[in-house]
């Protein structure tokens, strides 16, 4: 969005719906005719009818997206978004928003998780961090986006049940034998002894 | 990109294993009666667990009979009868031969498949296109979807994966219709990312071989896949592991009366094994026979 876009419809920041349509169509009529004079003044009137129109769509769009956020953060409106399910929307609003930085990187990480997209959340997390190497909010997030890389082998060995009648996921082929191995291993080895000491 | 949804079949239980090969041979038949005996080469154990899921999901009973098979027509087996979810499970099959054949042959120039396609596959694509003409639209879109990403070079596997992860969320809606709870949604979703990449992680020697694309070959120096698997282990772990364990936690949340052992099997068991496997070897995965 440009910078000026009310400045230019002559309105505030807080403009609502209907005045900007209003200052809109006023700005209108006024160039329309203006752009007719010679010389000068008429191409001014062009340019300006060209610039209204952007900043017209500009602050459409603007007020749209302040009804979506309501009186809260910007951040909170994506959370929002993300925890109806709607992540189109909530991407949406994110590729709008500037600056880049935690935070954004953080709701970035919320949404690609939601999307089942592990690294790139991870990533994500990372880059908040860099900005904020403290916030505890963004490394346990960390944690948790490490953490599903090794769920079946450590934690959840513990709260798994086995199911229909087979026992909880481990490596099968590896560590089968390689038990095996160890304790053929420790036969041979008491063997040995045992044959040292007669 | 078929073969990695396997059992583990040296540890499975003989009622799961039967019950398992029947659903194969079921769905081996019901292929060749639908789309002629050609068409049986294209029988895939993915195919089979959907075949598995879709009915331990809708509460239905398969139907086995005692029969012989042309490849060994002496020893009688237990083999699946035609029902409706069989029947659709063939067609979504096809549908998916004829496109990956297209595919391939745009990827590899693979004349065999382009013949395969031309002379095998198309007339039972066409016939199946025009029972689920909205399903065929959509995986056409994907795999424009996936050309797009990969002409782009991408690089993100999560970004890669995500048409072919959207395909199987798009099955799971053709087959469970109405019963297509969030759990199993989520759980063919990280199945699709899954399947495809080990595929990428298993052909990334043909791809750089045949110069094709190869998602884990962007922005890398690829020079032998031992090296490969050694140098991008943090990698190739977490996006393959993560997957898999997004599906552990899915599965925990869907309930199913029927043919649990044969699911549990294959996803507690088979799927790791498959995963460990893949990234220990530098071969190509071996294709198991049932």
């Amino acid at each position: 969005m440009q910078e000026n876009s009310y400045i230019i419809l002559g309105l505030k920041d807080n403009a609502t719906l209907q005045e900007v349509e209003n200052a809109y169509k006023n700005l209108k009529e006024k160039y329309q005719i203006q752009c007719f004079e010679e010389g000068e003044s008429g191409s001014l009137g062009a340019k300006m009818l060209s610039k209204i129109k952007i900043a017209y769509n500009d602050c459409i769009e603007d007020i749209k997206k302040r009804e979506i956020v309501g009186e809260g953060s910007i951040y909170q409106a994506i959370k929002n978004l993300i925890k109806e399910g709607k992540l189109n929307e909530a991407q949406q609003l994110l590729d709008d928003t500037e600056p880049r930085d935690g935070e954004w990187h953080y709701a970035q990480a919320n949404i690609f998780y939601r999307r089942n997209w592990f690294l790139e959340s991870k990533t994500q997390v990372e880059m908040a961090l860099t900005y904020d190497p403290n916030n505890s909010e963004y490394l346990n997030t960390l944690e948790i986006l490490k953490r599903q890389q090794f769920k079946v082998d450590d934690e959840v060995k513990a709260q798994r049940q086995s199911r229909a009648g087979y026992e909880q996921p481990r490596e099968v082929g590896g560590s089968m034998t390689s038990g095996l191995c160890s304790y053929c291993a420790s036969c041979l080895l008491c063997n040995a002894i045992c044959y040292f000491c007669i | 990109m078929f073969g990695y949804v396997i059992p583990d079949k040296l540890n499975m239980f003989m009622k799961d294993y039967y019950g398992y090969r029947g659903f194969y041979c079921g769905l081996c038949k019901s292929i060749g009666r639908r789309c002629g005996q050609l068409m049986r080469i294209g029988t895939t154990y993915d195919m089979t667990f959907l075949n598995v899921l879709a009915h331990a999901v809708l509460d239905v009973e398969m139907e086995m009979k005692m029969g012989v098979c042309v490849l060994n027509p002496v020893q009688k087996k237990l083999i699946g009868c035609d029902d409706e979810i069989t029947k659709k499970v063939v067609d979504i099959s096809t549908i998916l031969a004829h496109y990956k054949c297209v595919d391939d042959f745009k990827d590899e120039k693979s004349t065999s498949k382009k013949f395969a396609d031309a002379f095998v596959i198309k007339r039972h694509y066409k016939k199946a296109k025009k029972l689920y003409p909205d399903f065929d639209k959509f995986i056409f879109d994907r795999y424009q979807e996936l050309a797009r990403l990969e002409s782009e070079k991408c690089s993100s596997p999560d970004r890669v994966a995500h048409p072919f992860a959207e395909i199987m969320v798009k099955i799971g809606e053709v087959v469970f219709g109405d019963n297509y709870q969030e759990p199993i949604k989520n759980m063919m979703y990280n199945m699709g990312k899954w399947v495809y990449l080990c595929d990428a992680v298993d052909d990334i020697d043909d791809d750089f071989k045949k110069k094709g694309y190869n998602v884990f070959l962007q922005n890398y120096d690829y020079k032998d896949k031992a090296k490969f698997l050694q140098e991008k282990k943090d990698v190739l772990e977490y996006v393959l592991m993560s997957a898999y364990n997004a599906i552990l936690d899915d599965f925990d949340k869907i309930q199913v009366k029927k043919y649990e052992g044969i699911l549990t099997n294959i996803i507690w068991y088979g799927m790791l094994n498959n995963t460990k496997e893949l990234l220990r070897r530098s071969e190509k995965c071996k294709k198991t026979r049932i």
